[in-house]
């Protein structure tokens, strides 16, 4: 486009996806009030390398820039959540097989039960997932993201993007089936 | 193939992210496994839950309008950036303040056909800015919209409430827009607000057209009486759905109100 500023290319290609960092940021940061600074902070970082970001998924480039502001406005808090997935054990195929089948009726009569949670039961159920299985099924069933850009954006490699993601529902769906099994 | 193996390629099944040759594999034995069957079946109402139900956290306008000040403040002087936080957010907040000023001024410059686009943006943002959405009369009710803008206006713009589209109608106000009062209608599409500014052009018709400003997205079009700015932050798919469902729901009004 003639006269095309350095400003107007990056309102045009990266700031569409705000929507998407702010949502992801409020996943990290989980305060609206934080997740804008890091937004912003994220934003103008952007803007000062945009001149090195030679087209691409201008997406992905921007919510792994949003995730490492979020990453370090977090170091500095005093009281720092858990990121590691470590704590809650490796994915291992026949422990997935022994948690799913784990106390709670049939597989398929839970997945009519877990169709009937409310909005809040699921944002409370994810927001209490270790930061790292919150972080890969928030892009990719919010996002909708690639398992590739899932691995850009968290800097993991595709195999860890897969277990995560395996482990992360798992875990989501044992906490939700407890919920609802509590509230009849 | 083994339980074992297959439940560990139920994920990447489920988000089509599996190689084909191996996929006929899993799905024969997933007909002829009632378990990992059914940890699929609950796997696609987690994911369907999550997508459906969990809650989209659209940035606020608040947000918007600190990032692209923040971004005008960082173009022409890097020294901003050394200022501190609070110092860097007042100055950014000037620059959004003085963006939106040069905007309007140079709206009375007479090469106005260049100049629309932005004179739409800058007025839908000021709406925006305004806590009320830049509502003066609110309400869904076309029949009351409609008598308002009477009062007001030397024309009379098609008001048309979309509910049954997915875009209700939430009020409007008078602007002043390319050197005339105009109508604005302003409609809702979830979280997200539209601003149509609506004003007599005679002329050809013209198809909808969209273009973009600083993140919002706009759709122009003409219908030979009058000239159609709509502007959002809507993304350009769903803009152009309530164009086209607004232009539909006017030429039908029009030729209603025709008959005796």
């Amino acid at each position: 486009m003639p006269g095309d500023s350095k400003q107007a290319r990056f309102e045009r290609e990266v700031l569409p996806h705000l929507d998407a960092a702010y949502n992801l940021a409020r996943w990290f940061m989980r305060g609206s009030g934080d997740a804008e600074d890091a937004v912003q902070e994220a934003c103008l970082r952007a803007f000062q390398y945009f001149d090195g970001f030679h087209g691409g998924n201008a997406k992905a480039w921007l919510l792994k820039i949003v995730r490492n502001c979020c990453l370090t406005a977090l170091r500095g808090r005093p009281h720092m959540e858990s990121m590691s997935a470590d704590e809650e054990g490796r994915f291992d195929p026949a422990h997935e097989l022994a948690l799913a089948e784990a106390g709670h009726g049939t597989p398929s009569a839970e997945a009519l039960l877990i169709a009937k949670a409310e909005a809040a039961l699921l944002e409370e159920s994810l927001a209490g997932l270790p930061a790292d299985y919150r972080e890969v099924l928030v892009l990719r069933e919010v996002e909708e993201l690639s398992y590739r850009e899932i691995s850009r954006i968290a800097d993991i490699p595709l195999g860890t993007v897969m277990s995560r993601l395996a482990r992360g529902r798992t875990l989501l769906h044992k906490r939700l089936a407890e919920r609802l099994a509590k509230e009849g | 193939m083994e339980c074992g193996e297959a439940r560990a390629l139920i994920d990447p099944y489920l988000d089509g992210e599996f190689a084909l040759e191996r996929t006929l594999e899993l799905e024969r034995h997933l007909e002829g496994c009632a378990d990992c069957a059914a940890l699929l079946a609950s796997r696609r109402a987690l994911s369907a839950a999550l997508r459906g139900k969990l809650a989209y956290h659209a940035a606020p306008l608040s947000l918007h309008g600190r990032v692209r000040a923040a971004i005008a403040a960082a173009e022409p002087s890097r020294r901003a950036r050394a200022l501190p936080a609070p110092w860097l957010r007042m100055a950014a907040s000037f620059f959004l303040v003085a963006g939106l000023s040069a905007a309007l001024t140079y709206s009375l410059v007479p090469r106005e056909t260049d100049l629309v686009p932005d004179e739409v943006f800058a007025s839908h943002v000021r709406g925006m800015l305004s806590g009320t959405s830049g509502i003066d009369v609110v309400s869904s009710d076309e029949h009351t919209v409609k008598p308002w803008f009477a009062g007001k206006l030397d024309f009379s713009p098609p008001v048309v409430d979309l509910a049954s589209d997915g875009f209700p109608l939430a009020g409007g106000r008078v602007d002043y827009l390319a050197g005339r009062t105009v109508a604005a209608l302003v409609y809702r599409h979830k979280k997200h607000v539209i601003t149509l500014f609506v004003w007599p052009q005679a002329g050809p018709a013209r198809a909808i057209a969209a273009s973009a400003r600083r993140g919002d997205n706009l759709d122009h079009w003409s219908d030979g009486r009058m000239a159609y700015w709509a502007i959002s932050d809507l993304n350009a798919e769903e803009l152009a759905d309530f164009a086209r469902h607004y232009a539909a729901a006017a030429a039908a009004g029009e030729t209603e109100s025709k008959r005796p």
